[in-house]
């Protein structure tokens, strides 16, 4: 079991200050992610999900106040210099956005993927380009390196993205609701697509279908914390978590029910359990805050589950 | 009931316009009183644009859609705007639906105001059926989240008493929790009011759980489902 | 409120006051005095006398009247005529937005100032001078950049899907362009009305410093920058006040206009 964790993060916690209150993005977070897997995070919006991986890159706003570790490959990111921040971004760690604007609609997609290998490892315009021509034959978008990006469709522009991301050769790609807005078919290419990056990968996103496809093992958070982590296959077989379930069956495959409720808001987050008010099986024990225990090779935050044991 | 025949639409853009895009390709298709068909289709493939189609937003360059009996296409301005009222839009993205200046009262009422039909206690009826409180009324569409604004939407669409409803992948902008509920909803409307619908969704499996019967649309033209 | 905002609003507010507290405040601006002729500014004349002994302080308040007055009605005009004609455009499309679009492209080609001055020049020789030669000749080239504006910002909100969901809903074009696109687009026009209530009074004042606009005596600030520039040496008081009032309107405005986008832009920052 001495696998390799490329990245942990532990406790980690993110505030922000706004006028409207102090929102409490991420409560306490911990996982893991091992070298060369493949780790989903499902959240809905509103669940802090793309707020952790800001938070991970160090790419959050000034009024976001931070706390706790991320470590990646033994480092702790946040005791790192600005400088020494911007040489892990792109080079060891790759951040795909959603799709649209973080392309430049100036420069073409050849000089944009290149500019990682040019910006970190010093290589010539010429050279970084070759590489990127062999990147992008193997993404399937060869040849087009001369284009534009509104040359592309939804589709392929994913790939661009991609191969910008994975140019300097990062160890850990992080990205961010790939399948957004996609139809099932696109979904499936994509599927294919990040099957191809050999690279561990941390990917976020609320698109179960599209983790049942991809996904080594998977995470739900669930306002702000982190609420199961399960190996896949687990995990959709049969989930332990009540919002878990909930939320594989209100797929239409697997009956279309709803969630009763409405996710709590994090500016004032409900003491306790929070998926408490929405839960079918909540008791009185469930006014205190569960905390993430171990059942087997999984881990989940509910009382239902108290010390290892079903209750 | 609602009858398209022979629909063709071609779109132009680039400089110039010189690209053509065909839409919808030649497409024939009925929906029955009280029927739910469900249009399957990936993006591009011209479902929204059939959809757009059918209710008279757009105008068919060849073809013609017809209204319980009625010609559509040939009617304009006083006599399509009265049938209006009978045939609605549920859009895609519920926070794009709404006039943001104006309160969601305001919003859901007009429809009423604007065919001349006084009847405020249908507004207040509506809002109780899809699920949202009376003080939602009060509010801007930027103080909702998307699952309240989409069921805005449907009390808006439905505040006429149409007779035939094109929902518009109403659920893809939507969380995950809140697709099962609004889904459920408008299947409980479609039956309590008696609608024709034309469910558009690119989700196959949320197709077959939601349609009489099934179409799939691509590249502008249509076929049966075949599992 | 921002701070922008709040610096230009105040300045903007005490000038507007003075102007409108003039006939309390600002004395008699056309009373002459050729013993107190070029007095440099003391206790009786704050702001000094000119070369005919009439009181600066006086002209230059009783000017911010007639610069606020003028300045505000052509911008009215400019904005009526200039965004109805965008929207028109932009909401129709077509043949219409065609020929629209191409007269908005000769205006915009156009250099503004020198074809104010021409258009004065020929009114004034027409018609003999008057403060509507000079509202007409800026209106005739101001009311382009609202126009321009406006259509751009009708045509993203055209596509807007609430748009759509009225046309749904029965609302008819003309329904829908008034009572739901115009006050959309309104945030962006104010805060180009705004900014350009600048641009207007300086023209308006290098009209005047041409000797092509107001005449004298009524007193209007580019003017009497005109008039005082001869004695630019020996009497620079003359000159700096109308060039100090003139520069902190056109500051005032530009603040409030800064501020303006600004708390505009956050608000949609924030909504989303």
């Amino acid at each position: 079991m001495s696998k390799d964790r490329l990245l942990e993060v532990e406790g980690l916690r993110v505030k922000f200050r706004t006028k409207a209150g102090e929102v409490k993005a991420v409560s306490g977070v911990s996982f893991e992610v091992f070298r060369g897997e493949r780790f989903v995070l499902i959240g809905e919006s509103g669940s802090g999900k793309s707020v952790l991986a800001q938070a991970v890159l160090r790419l959050l706003p000034d009024n976001a106040v931070l706390d706790g570790r991320v470590i990646f490959e033994g480092k702790n990111l946040f005791e790192l210099s600005e400088e020494e921040m911007r040489r892990i971004r792109g080079r060891e760690i790759a951040w795909i956005p959603q799709s649209q604007s973080a392309l430049n609609p100036v420069l073409t997609v050849g000089f944009q993927c290149a500019e990682p290998l040019m910006e970190h490892y010093g290589m010539k315009k010429s050279s970084a380009l070759s590489k990127i021509l062999r990147i992008f034959d193997f993404l399937g978008i060869g040849g087009r390196e001369r284009e534009y990006p509104h040359q592309f469709s939804g589709g392929m522009r994913q790939r661009v993205l991609v191969a910008m991301g994975i140019s300097a050769n990062p160890k850990l790609v992080i990205a961010d609701e790939p399948t957004k807005g996609l139809d099932s078919e696109k979904r499936d290419q994509i599927v294919e697509l990040f099957r191809k990056i050999d690279r561990t990968m941390l990917v976020i996103t609320h698109d179960l279908r599209f983790a049942e496809r991809f996904a080594d093992r998977i995470a739900v958070m669930y306002c702000g914390e982190i609420v199961e982590v399960s190996p896949a296959k687990k995990f959709f077989d049969e989930p332990l978590h009540p919002y878990s379930r909930g939320l594989l069956e209100s797929l239409p495959s697997r009956g279309l029910k709803p969630i009763p409720g409405f996710q709590p808001s994090l500016i004032n987050p409900p003491k306790g359990c929070k998926f408490r008010e929405r839960c079918e099986r909540s008791f009185d024990e469930c006014a205190k805050t569960p905390p993430l225990v171990r059942v087997g090779d999984r881990w989940v935050r509910c009382w239902l589950y108290d010390r290892g044991e079903r209750a | 009931m609602i009858e398209g025949k022979g629909l063709r639409k071609v779109f132009r853009t680039g400089i110039f316009g010189g690209r053509r895009i065909v839409a919808v390709d030649g497409v024939s298709l009925r929906i029955e009183e009280g029927e739910t068909v469900a249009l399957v289709g990936e993006s591009g493939s011209g479902k929204s644009t059939l959809g757009r189609l059918l209710l008279m937003l757009i105008r068919p360059d060849e073809g013609r859609v017809f209204f319980e009996g009625v010609d559509l296409t040939g009617l304009r301005g006083r006599e399509l705007k009265k049938l209006r009222a009978r045939m609605q839009l549920i859009p895609q993205n519920p926070e794009d639906a709404f006039d943001p200046r104006w309160r969601l009262y305001d919003s859901i009422s007009e429809p009423l105001r604007i065919h001349g039909l006084r009847d405020e206690e249908r507004v207040f009826e509506l809002v109780k059926a899809v699920g949202l409180k009376e003080e939602h009324l009060d509010r801007y569409p930027h103080e909702l989240s998307g699952g309240e604004l989409q069921r805005a939407a449907i009390a808006r669409a439905l505040v006429t008493n149409p007779k035939f409803v094109v929902c518009d992948e109403p659920t893809s902008m939507l969380d995950l929790s809140t697709q099962a509920a609004i889904v459920r909803l408008l299947m409980k409307l479609k039956r309590k009011m008696d609608l024709a619908m034309l469910f558009i969704t690119h989700d196959v499996e949320l197709a077959e759980v939601v349609g009489d019967r099934i179409l799939v649309m691509r590249r502008g033209r249509i076929s049966n489902y075949t599992v | 409120m921002n701070r922008l905002c709040l610096i230009g609003s105040t300045i903007l507010l005490t000038i507007t006051l003075l102007g409108i507290l003039a006939p309390l405040i600002a004395g008699n601006p056309y009373k002459t005095n050729m013993a107190e002729r070029l007095k440099p500014p003391n206790f009786e004349h704050v702001f000094g006398t000119d070369q005919l002994g009439r009181d600066v302080f006086s002209r230059v308040v009783w000017g911010a009247r007639t610069t606020m007055v003028v300045a505000i009605t052509i911008s009215a005009i400019s904005m009526g005529l200039g965004c109805f004609v965008g929207a028109v455009s932009g909401y129709f499309g077509g043949l219409v937005d065609d020929l629209i679009g191409r007269i908005i492209d000769v205006f915009l080609a156009i250099p503004e100032l020198v074809f104010n001055i021409a258009l004065v020049g020929v009114l004034c020789f027409s018609y003999g001078a008057s403060i509507w030669n000079v509202v007409l000749a800026i209106v005739v080239t101001n009311w382009v950049s609202y126009a321009r504006v406006t259509r751009g910002i009708v045509l993203s909100l055209k596509e807007r899907e609430f748009v759509l969901c009225e046309k749904a809903v029965g609302a008819g074009e003309w329904y829908i362009l008034l009572r739901h696109v115009i006050p959309n687009a309104i945030g962006p026009i104010v805060v180009l009305a705004t900014l350009n209530m600048g641009n207007v009074i300086m023209t308006v004042a290098s009209l005047g410093f041409l000797g092509l606009g107001i005449q004298p005596p009524t007193p209007e600030w580019g003017q009497m920058i005109n008039s005082g520039k001869d004695y630019i040496t020996t009497a620079p008081w003359l000159t700096f006040f109308p060039g100090l009032f003139i520069a902190l309107s056109v500051l005032g405005f530009n603040l409030l206009g800064e501020g303006l986008r600004d708390a505009m832009e956050r608000r949609s920052y924030v909504e989303r």
